[in-house]
């Protein structure tokens, strides 16, 4: 009995840990691009696309576009693929992915345009996806 | 007030007049038994039961009435209705306009509170002396559930005029998976009142004689019944929405694993109960958890505070205070009885409570704990550790699921405390890495034990015995792992994870084998088998699926492994939504098409539903990544028979057809186009297909230097002409489309969907056969009620049948 409650005990806080350490390592922040070139890890970057800078290399497919963080720093970010549909409409625009020097590479694009899950605002309705 | 609010606050009052009855029959709260077990007067209380389930069917007719009355609004597009406008339209087919009954919140609790009376019902046409605690309980839920809808009713008006038509259905929720996958996972959340209602109805009668055999069908149809909407939530994400995989770790898939899990480790705590008698604790704990959590989830993915971190989206709706009241409500009196309760619950070995059947089992309790104190192995202590490793990975899924409140929260307290470097500066979400790492492990363990299940007994048992026992599974395992190891499983963990995943199907596996006529009794095996098969397939699947981001520019044919890949235009089928051609050509001559869709919604924002393509072992996965867009490399080229036109300076002239090699279902058609740049000339000759179906390869033919590539478009024979796509450096021009698109191979996939059905499958056999051990113990309780003298014997002998 004595040896399960040790066990138990060890289990616990080992998966704890485990936990707190995963948990930790796995939140992507959201960062300003100044900090983003400081960190070497996967963070999130949001900001205002320069829409009359975007640029498609449909040789290599590569989306290459001028984000401007709240801080005001501009950066060029570079994503692999085509544009995303919603691009266009996009007043907001979420980079995850990592610093390379001068670029930011995007692995994923989040665009915060009024979520496309869901319907405009009507009545003061709102729908939602189950 | 219209027909439907009015039918609402009736729901409510007979629900709040159900419970009050209910009460006021159970109480007082501590072991207030019905008159017929002790043969005394029956308590003038008893009485009120019949009124008080009158004004439960009330309740429940009244619901079923506004689900009635919801669905023919939304069938006659009634716009006055905002729920109507909100979710349905008039060209919506008629399974659309049925699923458009949960496409919102107020549809959802409706749909919630209408299965949650159906049950009622039934629940109190089978609990006997238990009826009016739990009924109490289960009205309690309706009441919470009732009263949100009276917050938002999904009867509300549309100020002003009625619009002429409403906004449609989400194009994405346009699919015949919504019309199964909500409400077989509200049935799931409706079921899941029941192991609560019951574990509350004994910490309030302080008596936990009976109550695991009773609840117990209902753990297992929760169990199930989550676990199907789950299952179908996770093959719609993957075949319609196109998440990629079949689980996202995404908040609201997450807030439906978590409570699934607890249920899981109730079922197992339970079954411990049943048989030995100990356990309550945990039993009764997970039970009220599992409801708990049913409420949290529901208010973490409605409240808006996730709005920022899922892929799904919500919207506050100013329901939070409401729910989070509610949410308090259930955390507080339950949490109340069982610490109340806490010295009073059994912990001793006590097999049912009952006091007759107490005193024939004590020297059995004697033997078994002797038999406790050898050292090794027993099947309780695997379902110790089983429990165990269900209630901490149901919790850390829990801690990244709320990873946005945490952080939140900790960063607020950073903002009073500064100096608190180590606390995040501001809300963030956790990755799918989390997830993986942290589950990876239990599930390490959690198939050991699986694996050991089929071996082990309640008595100890040695480790050798068990390595003995389970020398053929250990082989088989073994050839697994090397097997995975070779076609490339490296990584440790989760090589270990697919070997002992084989090992727990293999165990079980063989038991059903060895009886494969009482297959209907083995249903825990049954399911184990379909965790082995679902984790392997989950592993495979989604750490060795290869995803190749491409851009395909019109007609220009690329490699993607075996297969030349060509994007060969926009298709826009009448009455169906707008979809990529992608002609797949295999090296021997074969080809299908993929058809990705993507489409603008009501408001001109692109969705994408991948095209799947299913093989017994592998899926070929192709998702576009927004609609096709301009390039400036290309153009296209109209020529007639003899014209010459020139390109990037080479002069392009169309000689002649050539046909192809036209075998019975094939037909085969090339353009024979004489190229010349300067004193350089060559003839190329790109070709087209068209199988019986329709469908079309594309082989493209590139000048020698490699500058150009030529593709057929489309053939004019009446008027000799051809288009063609050029693409290369410097053609400049007309714009030539260009399509991205994710292209994966998802190995073993269907692993994941066997076991899944295998999981579902195990489970409704122990609902089926714990619901029919249910039915003997009453009919034995019955017999013994009308002979009083004798029962004693009898009753514990059929008690001890039915345990096993």
């Amino acid at each position: 009995m004595k040896a399960k409650i040790i066990a138990t005990a060890a289990a616990l806080v080992g998966f704890v840990a485990l936990g707190a350490t995963a948990f930790k390592q796995s939140l992507t922040p959201y960062v300003s691009f100044k900090e983003a070139q400081r960190s070497r890890g996967v963070v999130q970057v949001s900001g205002e696309v320069d829409k009359s800078r975007t640029t498609f290399d449909s040789e290599r497919g590569i989306l290459t576009f001028y984000v401007k963080d709240h801080e005001g720093t501009v950066m060029r970010v570079e994503y692999r693929g085509t544009k995303p549909g919603n691009f266009e409409q996009a007043s907001k625009v979420v980079c995850i992915g990592r610093c390379d020097g001068a670029v930011f590479r995007a692995e994923k694009l989040l665009l915060k345009c009024p979520s496309k899950y869901q319907k405009a605002p009507q009545n003061g309705l709102e729908g939602e996806q189950p | 007030m219209n027909l439907g609010a009015a039918v609402l606050w009736i729901a409510l009052l007979a629900t709040l007049v159900s419970a009050g009855l209910y009460l006021y029959a159970s109480w007082p709260p501590r072991s207030a038994v019905l008159g017929r077990k002790s043969g005394s007067k029956p308590d003038k209380r008893v009485e009120l039961v019949h009124p008080a389930r009158f004004a439960f069917i009330v309740s429940a007719l009244m619901l079923l009435v506004a689900s009635a009355q919801l669905m023919l609004l939304l069938l006659r597009h009634d716009f006055s209705y905002s729920y109507v406008v909100s979710y349905s339209s008039r060209d919506l087919p008629l399974v659309y306009l049925i699923s458009s009954f949960w496409a919102g919140q107020e549809g959802t609790f409706l749909l919630w509170a209408a299965l949650v009376a159906i049950i009622g019902i039934w629940v109190f046409k089978t609990a006997g002396d238990f009826e009016p605690p739990v009924m109490f309980f289960t009205a309690l839920t309706n009441i919470a559930l009732i009263s949100l809808m009276l917050v938002r009713s999904p009867f509300a008006l549309v100020p002003g005029e009625p619009p002429l038509d409403g906004q449609g259905l989400n194009p994405l929720l346009q699919d015949p998976w919504m019309a199964v996958h909500p409400p077989v996972l509200f049935l799931g959340f409706a079921a899941v009142t029941v192991p609560f209602a019951y574990a509350m109805a004994a910490l309030w009668r302080n008596d936990y004689s009976v109550w695991a055999r009773r609840v117990s069908p209902w753990a297992a149809l929760s169990f199930a019944a989550l676990g199907a909407g789950i299952s179908l939530g996770g093959y719609w994400a993957y075949t319609v929405l196109g998440w990629g995989g079949f689980w996202g770790w995404d908040p609201v898939e997450n807030s439906s694993l978590v409570p699934w899990l607890t249920i899981t480790a109730a079922l197992h705590a339970l079954f411990v109960v049943r048989i030995k008698g100990t356990w309550h604790k945990t039993a009764l704990a997970l039970c009220i958890v599992t409801f708990i959590l049913v409420f949290y989830s529901t208010f973490l993915t409605r409240s808006g505070v996730l709005s920022n971190f899922s892929v799904h989206s919500f919207t506050d709706m100013g329901i939070n205070t409401h729910l989070i009241a509610w949410l308090v409500f259930f955390t507080v009196i339950s949490t109340a009885g069982f610490l109340i309760r806490l010295k009073h619950i059994p912990t001793s070995r006590r097999p049912l409570a009952d006091s007759d059947v107490h005193r024939s089992s004590q020297q059995a309790v004697g033997r078994e704990s002797a038999e406790s104190r050898q050292a090794g192995i027993t099947l309780e202590s695997a379902m110790y550790w089983g429990v165990l490793a269900l209630i901490l990975l149901a919790v850390l899924v829990l801690a990244g699921t709320s990873a946005p409140l945490i952080t939140g929260g900790l960063a607020a307290v950073r903002r009073w405390v500064p100096w608190l470097a180590v606390l995040p500066e501001s809300a963030s979400n956790v990755g799918t890495a989390y997830y993986a790492r942290v589950s990876t492990p239990l599930a390490v363990l959690m198939v050991l034990l699986i694996a050991a299940v089929p071996v082990l007994a309640w008595k100890p048992l040695g480790s050798k015995q068990v390595f003995r026992r389970l020398r053929i599974p250990l082989a088989v395992a073994a050839a697994v792992g090397i097997a995975a190891a070779l076609w490339g499983v490296r990584h440790p963990a989760l090589l270990a994870l697919v070997a002992f995943a084989a090992l727990a199907l293999t165990a079980n596996a063989a038991v059903v084998l060895r009886a494969p006529r009482k297959a209907h009794r083995l249903g825990s095996y049954i399911t184990h088998v379909g965790v082995g098969i679902l984790l392997i397939g989950a592993v495979i699947s989604t750490m060795y699926s290869s995803t190749t981001r491409m851009v395909l520019p019109l007609g220009k044919a690329k490699r993607f492994g075996e297969y030349s890949v060509t994007y060969v235009g926009m298709e826009n089928p009448p009455g169906g939504k707008p979809r990529m051609k992608i002609v797949f050509a295999e090296r021997n001559g074969r080809s299908f098409e993929a058809t990705p869709l993507v489409y603008p919604n009501s408001r001109g924002e692109y969705m994408t539903e991948p095209y799947v393509r299913k093989y017994i072992l592998h899926d070929l996965y192709v998702s576009a990544t927004g609609p096709p867009q301009s390039s400036g490399e290309g153009r296209r080229l109209v020529l007639g028979r003899g014209e010459t036109q020139e390109v990037a300076g080479y002069r392009v002239r169309f000689e002649r057809f050539v046909a192809g090699s036209m075998t019975g279902d094939l037909i085969q058609v090339g353009v024979r186009l004489q190229v010349n740049r300067g004193e350089h000339s060559e003839v190329l000759t790109p070709m087209l297909s068209v199988d019986k179906d329709g469908r079309r390869t594309v082989t493209p033919a590139s000048t020698k230097d490699g500058a150009l590539q030529f593709s057929i478009l489309g053939i004019s024979a009446t008027d000799a002409a051809v288009m063609l796509a050029v693409s290369g450096k410097g053609v400049g021009g007309e714009a030539v489309e260009v399509a991205g698109v994710d292209l994966s191979t998802k190995p073993l996939i269907n692993f994941v969907w066997l076991g899944t059905v295998l999981i579902l499958i195990g489970g409704l056999l122990s609902v089926y056969r714990r619901g029919k051990e249910l039915r003997s113990l009453e009919l034995t309780a019955a017999a013994l009620a009308k002979a009083p003298s004798e029962g004693g014997r009898v009753r514990s002998a059929s008690v001890r049948r039915g345990a096993v």
